[in-house]
């Protein structure tokens, strides 16, 4: 090792306070980065590799009902590789030691295992057997919610029959990654279930011999980048089976949610370790650069040793390779850590078969490097100062800092009272202009991080209120399995505990605005309805016209269409004729992407009177009024779905809580980390420059108490205004990130509440506060008779 | 040649050296004609702010003159790019300072050791804390050493490169009495014994008496140059 590398090495630990002060942003940084890229590659990987492994389909095509031979005509497409034909039926499952009925989707499989698309992995028991025609394979996260075993019995109302099941084994499968139950964007393990049958029970049960009424396919590789065009195709060839659906991959409601995930990892990986880099990379600048200062004399002495300038400045810049390396190397480990722990929590999100975490060494390589690259950019200024100078002014000592007073002091009277302690701290502020800014700005980034924080809880629990207690007020809606009469609603009204109840109809269509498409479905409700009100984004009410539509601001803005605009709707059911309707009103929703009619408008647009599809309840409080309210809907024949709304909210407020609690966690570490890696080093950095001063304070007969004050007052004035300046910057932040998350699925709502403001500040002041109690122990340190004599 | 037959080593021809503060101008070394003679020990004597310091910096490479010529050994140092200005610092100049300029993170010997690094066939750098008288302290960081000891592992990295020409600046400045005699005694032997050229720029007249050559500079100019008739021994020195 040579002298000079000895030299770094005692420096290095010399410097090791306020080091570790700008390591812990880099291995924030790092960790956040490593952690992030590795559980997208665990995430990508086990998708990709379940989806082959489960022959994932790339379309989903609901019709009516179609024959088989007729599928022929799809197959002869180009751009179709592979369909198969399917049984696909909402139903309802009512297990014993359920009291109320669970509802679920009932999908046929060939009797015999083969490897079709959306096939099952399976986890207990069997695929099924000759031994009886009635068997079950249930979705396994739903089987382990509710402890049903093979060997069991299960009843499912299939075809208004009340059929006993016998469950073979439990799989699962690449279609129900995400495993939610329709309208919820919470996963629901335990209260929606997969139930697959053989294919010639189902055709038996559900009087479907030799059709289907789902058609899962392949495109041809050349094909998968218009998808939506052959699925027109398909639509036109299929439309005398009535069609009401052809989804594509990316649409389908698990595939979308993993994306989106996915895609979200992604970008924060991106984005989020270069805040801390950055952070790191100034707040180094600033250690570098004293450091140089401290050592002109020593580099000066090299210099006229004969030492070249580039070798100094290589020594120099090795400080930041060394700071580089240990924060990468530790980053890169905890990261790999952070990668675990991410992984798991993923694992209750997302039902892989196998959702393991992979080191990757290639984002460990890259994190690497980019923590080597940031600390060298953080250490060049100082290097510069360095090389700059000539040995014989490095050798004279530094001529004192440009004195002078600064803007404030010409307001004398403000100047004078705010005492010398202020004034000493204004003047430090002032002259260090390029350490208070980055002080500053490293605050605004930390507050900034907080009130991303602090919104996400908010915006979400607004979601939810809006959602749940504003728009949908109803505690259990009930869907049929084809439109009903009027006699649906009264039979509703007669259930026992039912409080109130109110039709709603829902037309599943095509909505069309020049050569803009958009599928959804629009909600008859009744005049003055009461379970189900839209609002606009302040939460008034917004009243159903009579004719014309009250559209969701999202599919007004995807269609392009305004207020008073007329958009083409064709129903996908019924006669499918196409009818102009004016968009009237404009609501909001977050969930979604909601349009509502008038229920009697809606029944006479596509010829119906009465037409009911779901019946949304109120129901009195008190468990036996729901307990008997169940037992009467497990019997009911024609009930397709019951969805426990208030449970559904329930499950929301809990995933929120939990993945928040999580959430918020790692924020505040981050935020945490950007503040005190910032205070530490411009703090100590400060009172290594001002050592003499403060041992003539001391000397003075000031105590450190004191002394620490003065610091102490600086790092808030610094810091403090960062925080504050960092809540616009938030705020920025926060509405990019919203336009980030606005999709059809959902959308954040923009909550701006004052109690987010005061919290981020108050974090801000406790973590100024923590940082200082290190800056005080410092102080409490320093030998300051020996600081009296520094020569510099 | 100087004036005792010896060949300059050292050759200045209307040095100046101006250095601009703001908006003021310091005309700090205004015509210096100088030889310095080879293998003899030269003081630079003068009042603080007459700017020896500044000549001792320019001598050594360490700083340029404004205008003039100035050689080493018929070598013009003003024509010298930065790196064979370096190369000259390293190969010929060594430098003690008033307050020895050590690295405080490196043991006295690692302190020889950043300069003989630097040479090609340089002394061993325990032998040149031996000649110091340092051979116990080796492992010491400076702050381990007294202001004399630290000194001496200054004189002894400065030696150890072999360089011919030693330049010493305030050496006893921030030293006592005795230390100061024993710091002076040692460039004299180095002097004497290894034929070194010695140069001490000191504004304490009281060493003067240790020199072959005393020049005597004042507000930026050579006031007189004078051959020491009668060098004293180090023990006779006071101040």
């Amino acid at each position: 090792m040579s002298v000079l590398d000895r030299k770094l090495r005692r420096d290095l630990f010399h410097a090791r306070g306020t080091l570790l002060a700008v390591l812990l942003v880099i291995v924030v940084g790092i960790a956040c980065f490593v952690g992030m890229a590795t559980s997208y590659g665990n995430l990508t990987r086990s998708q990709r590799e379940y989806y082959a492994q489960c022959r994932m389909a790339d379309f989903w095509v609901d019709l009516k009902k179609a024959p088989l031979p007729a599928l022929d005509r799809v197959l002869q497409l180009p751009g179709v590789a592979e369909i198969q034909p399917r049984i696909v039926f909402q139903a309802t499952v009512d297990l014993q030691d359920v009291y109320k009925p669970l509802s679920g989707s009932v999908i046929s499989l060939p009797d015999e295992p083969r490897p079709v698309l959306n096939n099952i992995v399976m986890q207990r028991g069997s695929y099924f057997t000759d031994e009886r025609l009635e068997q079950v394979i249930v979705l396994d996260t739903f089987a382990e919610a509710r402890k049903i075993r093979p060997g069991q019995t299960i009843h499912i109302l299939l075809n208004n029959r009340r059929q006993e099941l016998f469950v073979v084994g439990t799989a699962l499968s690449s279609e129900f990654v995400y495993q939610m139950s329709p309208g919820s964007l919470a996963p629901a393990p335990a209260d929606y279930g997969v139930f697959y049958i053989k294919r010639t029970f189902a055709e038996e049960a559900l009087d479907f011999d030799g059709a289907c009424n789902q058609i899962v396919g392949r495109f041809t590789p050349e094909a998968r980048g218009h998808g939506r065009r052959v699925l027109d195709e398909i639509e036109l060839r299929l439309d005398e089976f009535g069609v009401f659906a052809t989804t594509e991959l990316k649409n389908q409601p698990s595939n979308r949610f993993l994306s989106d995930e996915i895609h979200g990892l992604r970008v924060s990986a991106a984005i989020m370790p270069l805040e801390f880099l950055g952070v790191a990379a100034l707040v180094l600048n600033i250690l570098m650069t004293r450091l140089a200062e401290q050592q002109r004399v020593t580099v000066g002495t090299l210099k006229a040793l004969g030492h070249r300038n580039r070798t100094l400045m290589w020594h120099y810049l090795k400080f930041g390779i060394v700071i580089g390396v240990i924060g990468g190397a530790v980053g890169v480990g905890i990261g790999h850590l952070l990668a675990e722990g991410m992984t798991s929590i993923y694992r209750e999100f997302y039902k892989f078969p196998r959702l393991e975490n992979h080191a990757a060494p290639g984002a460990m390589i890259a994190a690497l490097l980019v923590s080597i690259l940031f600390s060298m950019l953080g250490t060049l200024r100082g290097v510069r100062v360095i090389v700059r100078l000539s040995p014989a002014e490095a050798m004279r000592a530094k001529p004192p800092a440009t004195a002078g007073g600064i803007v404030l002091e010409r307001f004398r009277r403000l100047w004078r009272a705010i005492g010398f302690r202020w004034q000493m701290v204004m003047r430090s502020v002032w002259r260090h202009k390029w350490r208070s800014g980055v002080g500053m700005l490293a605050a605004a980034l930390g507050s900034a991080i907080l009130l991303i924080a602090c919104y996400f809880m908010d915006s979400m629990f607004e979601l939810i209120d809006f959602q749940f207690d504003k728009v949908l007020r109803s505690d259990i809606d009930l869907t049929f399995k084809d439109e009903l009469d009027g006699g649906a609603l009264l039979e509703a009204r007669r259930l026992p505990g039912v409080d109130h109840a109110e039709p709603a109809l829902a037309v599943a269509c095509k909505f069309t605005h020049g050569h803009r498409l958009k599928r959804g479905a629009i909600t008859g409700l009744i005049d003055g309805a009461t379970l189900t009100i839209p609002r606009d984004r302040e939460g008034n009410r917004i009243p159903i016209p009579d004719t014309g539509l009250a559209m969701s601001r999202k599919l007004a803005d995807l269609l392009d269409l305004s207020r008073g605009d007329s958009v083409t709707v064709t129903p996908v059911k019924g006669l499918k004729e196409p009818f102009d309707v004016p968009v009237v009103r404009i609501t909001d929703s977050y969930i979604g992407m909601s349009t509502y009619a008038d229920y009697d408008y809606l029944n006479a647009l596509i010829n119906e009177t009465d037409a009911i599809s779901t019946v949304q309840l109120s129901v009195r409080p008190g468990l036996e009024h729901r307990l008997s309210l169940y037992r009467e809907l497990k019997e009911l024949p024609t009930l397709q779905g019951m969805t426990d709304v208030r449970r559904m909210r329930a499950d929301l407020v809990d995933l929120l809580l939990k993945s928040m609690k999580i959430a918020m966690g790692a924020m505040i570490v981050f935020a945490g980390a950007i503040f005190f890696g910032s205070i530490l080093t411009t703090s100590l950095v400060a009172l290594s420059e001002r050592q003499r001063e403060v041992a003539t304070l001391l000397v003075m007969g000031y105590e450190k108490r004191q002394v620490g004050g003065i610091f102490l007052r600086e790092s808030l004035l610094v810091n403090m205004a960062g925080a504050v300046l960092g809540l616009p910057l938030g705020f920025a932040m926060i509405v990019i990130l919203i336009e980030v998350y606005n999709t059809e699925l959902y959308r954040m709502p923009l909550v701006s509440s004052p109690q987010s403001y005061v919290i981020t500040l108050a974090c801000s002041l406790l973590f100024v506060l923590a940082a200082h109690l290190l800056v005080q122990r410092a102080i409490n340190r320093l030998i300051w008779q020996d600081a009296l004599n520094v020569h510099e | 040649m100087s004036d005792d037959g010896r060949k300059p080593i050292l050759t200045l021809r209307g040095v100046t050296r101006t250095f601009v503060m703001g908006e003021v101008k310091v005309e700090v070394l205004r015509g210096i004609d100088l030889e310095i003679p080879s293998g003899r020990l030269t003081i630079i004597l003068g009042p603080s702010g007459s700017g020896k310091t500044t000549l001792l910096n320019l001598v050594g490479g360490i700083d340029a003159p404004s205008t003039g010529e100035l050689a080493f050994d018929g070598t013009a140092l003003t024509d010298l790019s930065e790196r064979a200005l370096t190369r000259y610092r390293r190969e010929q100049v060594g430098f003690v300072f008033q307050f020895y300029n050590l690295v405080p993170t490196l043991t006295a010997l690692e302190n020889v050791m950043v300069g003989t690094e630097l040479v090609e066939d340089p002394m061993d750098p325990r032998k040149a804390l031996e000649v110091v008288d340092l051979a116990d302290r080796v492992d010491h960081f400076p702050a381990q050493l007294s202001g004399g000891e630290q000194q001496r592992v200054a004189i002894a990295r400065a030696l150890a490169k072999d360089p011919r020409l030693l330049l010493c600046d305030e050496p006893t400045g921030a030293l006592d009495l005795e230390t100061g005699r024993l710091i002076l005694g040692l460039l004299r032997r180095v002097c004497d014994e290894l034929g070194k050229t010695v140069i001490i720029v000191t504004h304490n007249s009281a060493i003067a008496g240790l020199a072959d050559r005393i020049v005597r500079v004042g507000s930026g100019v050579i006031d007189s140059v004078r051959e020491n008739e009668r060098v004293l021994p180090v023990e006779e020195i006071a101040w």
